[in-house]
């Protein structure tokens, strides 16, 4: 009854920790051949009235995966880890291309437009599940 | 004409030291004492002093025309890089196709782009916008007879010229990519600035800083345009229209 108790109340609090959190545009960028880290991009929109802290970015076909942000230094760009990204309450972040993007690496087989991968991350300590899918990107016409 | 540039001489002389001519202890000055005494048995006349003032103006007005004439030469092209472009030296990097070097520039309009296949957002966007540019140009003769694109990975040690190829040829099969050792690479980055440097991603792997910006280069090797970040297919078309017009007319 003890032991019932506390999972409850892990479970609902790690719930209410992450309520109002949505990952939306999720995205897979179908990477040209080769074994090198494929991207991935979404939009973070949390709604909630606490901050949302994530971290430890996961999914079920790559080895690991990390934040990165893209940094300008003139007309040099450097990749810089992320090991949390902290969303306001309120606030949306979007990880786009030339931007911030998730480095998903070694994959299990080839990431290929059209398949679906199940990723997660944990978010004020609860693992969110969310979706993504492969598509092959043209650059965005002017 | 020698005596235009003695006379210019001796001005400089003068306003420099302050010294009266016949005061100019070393050879110079005596010689152009001496001139000035064949030129003249008196003391300097006010029209010889004119004369001076006269050619010390040309001189200057010539000097200034050209500057505004060479300023004036460089027009609002976005991406062009003159006067004085780099210029590509000699360089040799290893292609799925044989050598790549210097020789496989001359005479084509090459757009030139550095990066690394295990670079996830910037290299395979700016492939992705190079393959519109080169679609946007398809009408344009100089691309079309002369144009070629060229991928170089500054990433030597993950990147193989088979692995490479096959990465570019993903967006265009004419697309043509090669790497070298770290000399080699050097040979080609040093005259443009290139930087390139690993960085530990923290997970054993590791990314390389690079520099993003799209090079262009005519068919005598001149580095007659440069475009940076964001790339944007319509902006790198009209400059390579531009530019390449502009070289033409620029021999």
């Amino acid at each position: 009854m003890t032991r019932l108790t506390a999972l409850l109340l892990l479970c609902c609090g790690q719930a209410l920790a992450c309520e109002g959190v949505s990952f939306d545009n999720v995205w897979i960028r179908e990477p040209p051949p080769g074994n090198g880290p494929v991207a991935a991009y979404l939009t973070v929109k949390n709604a909630g009235t606490e901050m949302a802290v994530l971290k430890d970015w996961q999914g079920e076909a790559f080895a690991h995966v990390m934040l990165h942000a893209t940094k300008r230094v003139d007309d040099r760009v450097q990749m810089l880890n992320q090991p949390e990204l902290a969303v306001p309450a309120g606030a949306s972040v979007v990880l786009a291309p030339g931007g911030m993007h998730l480095m998903l690496m070694k994959a299990n087989a080839p990431v290929v437009a059209g398949k679906h991968y199940g990723l997660s991350v944990s978010c004020n300590g609860a693992s969110t599940p969310f979706d993504a899918t492969v598509r092959r990107e043209e650059a965005p016409t002017p | 004409m020698a005596r235009t540039s003695t006379f210019y001489v001796y001005t400089v002389q003068q306003s420099l030291t302050g010294r009266r001519k016949d005061a100019v202890p070393h050879a110079l000055g005596r010689r152009l004492s001496a001139y000035n005494s064949i030129m003249s048995d008196t003391a300097p006349s006010s029209s010889f002093k004119a004369s001076i003032a006269l050619i010390a103006f040309v001189a200057l007005s010539v000097g200034l025309i050209t500057a505004v004439l060479r300023t004036a030469d460089a027009p609002a092209i976005q991406g062009l890089l003159w006067p004085d472009p780099p210029q590509i030296s000699a360089f040799s990097l290893a292609s799925d196709k044989g050598r790549i070097s210097d020789d496989t520039l001359k005479g084509r309009w090459t757009l030139l782009f550095f990066g690394f296949t295990h670079c996830p957002d910037v290299c395979p966007s700016t492939l992705a916008t190079l393959k519109q540019v080169a679609a946007r140009l398809a009408e344009n003769k100089t691309f079309a007879d002369h144009g070629q694109v060229l991928f170089v990975s500054v990433d030597p040690a993950r990147d193989t010229s088979t692995a490479l190829a096959e990465y570019v040829h993903y967006f265009d099969p004419h697309f043509l990519a090669a790497t070298g050792t770290e000399a080699e690479l050097n040979a080609l980055t040093g005259p443009l600035g290139v930087i390139h440097a690993r960085v530990p991603t923290g997970d054993g792997e590791y990314s390389i800083d690079h520099t993003a910006s799209i090079f262009l280069v005519d068919p005598q090797l001149r580095v007659l345009g440069k475009f940076g970040l964001p790339h944007d297919a319509a902006t790198i078309s009209a400059g390579f229209s531009a530019i390449s017009d502009f070289g033409r007319a620029h021999p």
